[in-house]
């Protein structure tokens, strides 16, 4: 458990109607976090993001931001800044008014407005659209406006849904730049997204949701570890599949049979030096081998079965 | 006020998107020809020049009323419904800018191209005014009853407008407009019948003040079977300041809903007390009409009875929580240790607002008929009093019971309960069973606040019973099914 958090959940159940979106969740975020909350559609990510926002009321639990509690002290707004996973925008406003919206709402003294607006812009790129109307920015453009209008108040605490789906790769890596920033400057970030490459990306820290319960939570290169002992490996043969699935047998081992001729997947479980091992005692048994490489399951299909398990 | 008007950004936003050249000038222009056209059409026509000025007057403050009371609400519906509806409003309330601010940004600046036609017209109404007979002070009053009163339908739009769901944009933009044209069309009815809802319109009250500005109405003229005019509890009061006293509580109570709803999704409208005030306050100023009225008829005391009847049964929707709402508010009073959430807290079971409406309904029905020369009262009282009740308890149960298609099926219910009793009705009274008829239409819900009568007492008694002793079994399964999940939760 993360402690000293500026994002706190303690017991959060949320229901809609008969359908139980987040169950018990307790979760703490510290200062300097980049949180990712991650999981399938369902899970609960978007309900336990729009709890801590205070849109949705909890059934129970206590979510506090910033040391407060969110029904009681809406001044905390004054230090989120939330992002939904489809942002809506006033169309018939220019990107600037649209800014100067929000920094009026978060009490931006009329005076540093303008230059807060243009640190905004200029932080997501698109100060060359300071006079366009938002009806004429394309989607990824409209995410990094979003973005901007976000960080707009310069927030303690940022809560972003899905914030790169539809950002183009330079928008992502802007993203990327700005989230470790802002994390080098003590802030907390909860980010929740179903494509798990952008998480890598992203955070320090990550928590699977499945079924509205956190399933798993931890570093990215703890969990990594942990999960990466049922990883397998693959292996290119040129001569001597034989005697590869002799060696493979007498330590309990099975070869799938690859795409190609000659190509193998052996699922594995073992440590780095286990490995080594495998590969010392197929050269000694005279496999001739082009390639052996250890396989990484891809972080999607790791945190989404480590979730599925936890759960069954 | 001024505090939430001063630099308030959902008003400055407002009137960026809607003062932009491009929408303002096709707007004033069209502004300028139809007072072109007034004034034309009137400069031609014969008359006295102060005749003249009068009908000038007349026209530019219709013009001024159509521009900000219709166009005006129909643009505050449109802009909350797609606030809402676009998901723009949950940046709102992230934002530490106030829900007060919002619903006072919303009103006052989604209008603000309408305000610009109304002040555009004012000049026109202020020198025609001046000219005739009716001097500044009164195109002054008729000027503020004007916007009172567009503020009513503004709030009311706005309150509409956020419950549009997807697709249903019409409801924010048709909605308020509609009650707007209703309430128009029901004016008359200040003078004929209930006070309500004409007097939320500035017809009646800017009528009078014309009338007394132009010194009462000419030797004569007043046909003998006109109408008096409303009174207030007896009092002759200025329809002026009727106008004022019965739009100034409505303002208020649909403030609070549009404040309650910017706030979140998911509370109530108004709180079950607030409900009761309300009801109260509606049932008050319904009264205020009749009583002391020296010829309340039957139609009137009829029409007071049906308007709080109404009421009572839309309060009812507010307060009734769904079964989801219920449920959490069982899990909420498990984890304090208790069974079930306060009787008046949103997600209980609406037995003491239901049965709070029920008295006042009853009490009106006594008081109104206090006033009239029949001595049915405590018949009606009860009549309908018990059907608020079982309308209520019916609405709790068919909610627990059947979630999603609770509305349907009590719409069909209610369906079921007014057609089979009118048509028997209409069987009886074609064989000249007038009595047994007048039975049959006071056993519908609709009829318990016109045709008292004892049968129809007993109807809706065994109604409420039925529907009372259905919701208390709900009620205990739905407390016993929270207990099971929380004993298998904790074990």
């Amino acid at each position: 458990m993360l402690r000293g958090g500026m994002i706190s959940i303690r017991e959060l159940r949320v229901d809609y109607d008969t359908v139980c979106a987040v169950r018990d969740l307790t979760l703490e975020i510290g200062p300097g976090q980049v949180f990712g909350l991650i999981g399938p559609n369902g899970a609960g990510k978007t309900s336990t993001m729009r709890a801590v926002a205070g849109l949705v009321e909890p059934t129970y639990g206590t979510i506090e931001l910033c040391g407060q509690d969110v029904r009681d002290a809406r001044s905390v707004f004054h230090r989120v800044g939330f992002m939904p996973d489809f942002p809506p925008l006033y169309d018939d406003l220019l990107v600037w008014e649209f800014l100067d919206l929000f920094a009026a709402s978060y009490r931006v003294p009329r005076r540093e407005r303008p230059a807060r607006v243009g640190e905004a812009l200029e932080l997501v790129g698109l100060v060359e659209k300071r006079q366009a109307m938002i009806l004429s920015l394309s989607r990824g453009m409209r995410q990094r406006l979003m973005l901007a209008k976000t960080l707009l108040p310069r927030p303690d605490v940022l809560l972003l849904d899905e914030p790169a789906s539809g950002v183009d790769p330079h928008g992502r890596m802007a993203l990327r730049n700005i989230l470790l920033d802002l994390a080098s400057q003590g802030r907390a970030v909860l980010i929740s997204s179903h494509i798990l490459a952008e998480m890598n990306e992203f955070c320090s820290v990550v928590g699977v949701m499945e079924r509205g319960r956190l399933v798993v939570s931890g570093r990215v290169d703890e969990l990594a570890a942990r999960l990466t002992s049922e990883s397998a490996v693959a292996i290119d043969v040129v001569d001597g599949a034989e005697r590869l699935a002799d060696v493979l047998a007498s330590r309990g081992l099975e070869a799938e049979a690859g795409g190609r001729p000659g190509e193998y997947r052996v699922p594995f479980r073992g440590t780095p030096h286990d490995v080594s091992e495998l590969l010392a005692a197929l050269v000694a048994a005279g496999v001739k081998i082009a390639s052996f490489t250890r396989m990484k399951p891809s972080l999607e299909e790791l945190f989404l079965s480590a979730g599925a398990k936890e759960l069954s | 006020m001024i505090g939430v008007l001063r630099d308030n950004p959902i008003l400055v936003m407002c009137a960026r998107s809607r003062l932009r050249r491009q929408h303002v000038v096709p707007f004033v222009t069209v502004i300028l020809v139809l007072c072109a056209f007034i004034a034309l059409s009137v400069a031609m026509s014969s008359g006295r020049p102060a005749d003249r000025a009068l009908s000038f007057f007349r026209w530019f403050a219709t013009l001024q009323g159509a521009v900000l009371l219709l166009l005006g609400t129909a643009r505050v519906g449109a802009a909350t419904s797609q606030v809402s509806q676009s998901g723009m409003l949950d940046f709102h309330r992230v934002s530490p800018l106030s829900a007060r601010s919002q619903a006072v940004g919303f009103v006052l600046g989604a209008p603000i191209r309408e305000y610009l036609g109304f002040a555009i017209i004012l000049p026109l109404t202020l020198v025609a005014g001046c000219v005739s007979q009716v001097g500044l002070l009164a195109v002054l009053g008729v000027c503020g009853l004007t916007l009172l009163s567009s503020w009513v339908f503004h709030t009311l739009a706005a309150v509409l407008g956020l419950f549009a769901g997807p697709g249903a944009r019409r409801v924010g933009t048709g909605g308020g407009v509609g009650f707007a044209v209703v309430a128009c069309l029901l004016a008359p009815a200040a003078y004929f019948g209930t006070a309500l809802p004409g007097l939320l319109t500035p017809i009646p009250g800017s009528s009078a003040l014309l009338i007394d500005a132009a010194g009462g109405w000419p030797e004569g003229e007043l046909p003998a079977s006109f109408p008096q005019p409303p009174t207030f509890f007896g009092l002759p009061l200025p329809l002026y300041f009727q106008s004022l006293i019965y739009q100034v509580p409505v303002l208020a109570f649909l403030s609070v809903a549009l404040v309650r709803r910017l706030r979140s999704d998911g509370v109530h409208l108004f709180s079950r007390p607030v409900a009761c005030l309300l009801l109260g306050t509606v049932a008050t100023l319904a009264l205020g009409g009749v009583i002391g009225r020296e010829r309340a008829t039957t139609t009137q005391l009829g029409a007071v009875s049906a308007v709080v009847l109404g009421m009572a049964w839309l309060l009812v929707f507010v307060v009734t929580p769904t079964a989801g709402a219920h449920a959490g508010g069982l899990r909420r009073a498990a984890r304090r240790g208790q069974e079930r959430e306060p009787a008046m807290a949103d997600a209980a079971v609406n037995w003491r607002p239901v049965a709070c409406f029920a008295g006042i309904v009853a009490a009106v029905a006594v008081g109104a008929e206090g006033v009239g020369q029949g001595a049915s009262g405590l018949s009606r009282a009860a009549s309908t009093g018990l059907s608020v009740l079982w309308f209520g308890w019916a609405l709790q149960g068919y909610a627990l019971l059947y979630r999603g298609r609770a509305v349907p099926y009590f719409m069909l219910l209610l369906f079921g309960l007014c057609a089979v009793p009118l048509l028997l009705a209409i069987l009886l009274a074609s064989a000249d069973l007038d009595r047994l008829a007048n039975v049959a239409v006071a056993v519908c819900p609709f009829g318990a606040g016109f045709q008292p009568d004892p049968m129809a007492i007993i109807v809706h008694a065994g109604l409420a019973l039925w529907f009372g002793l259905r919701l208390r079994t709900d009620e205990l399964d739905a407390v016993g099914r929270c207990r099971d999940a929380t004993v298998v939760q904790t074990t």
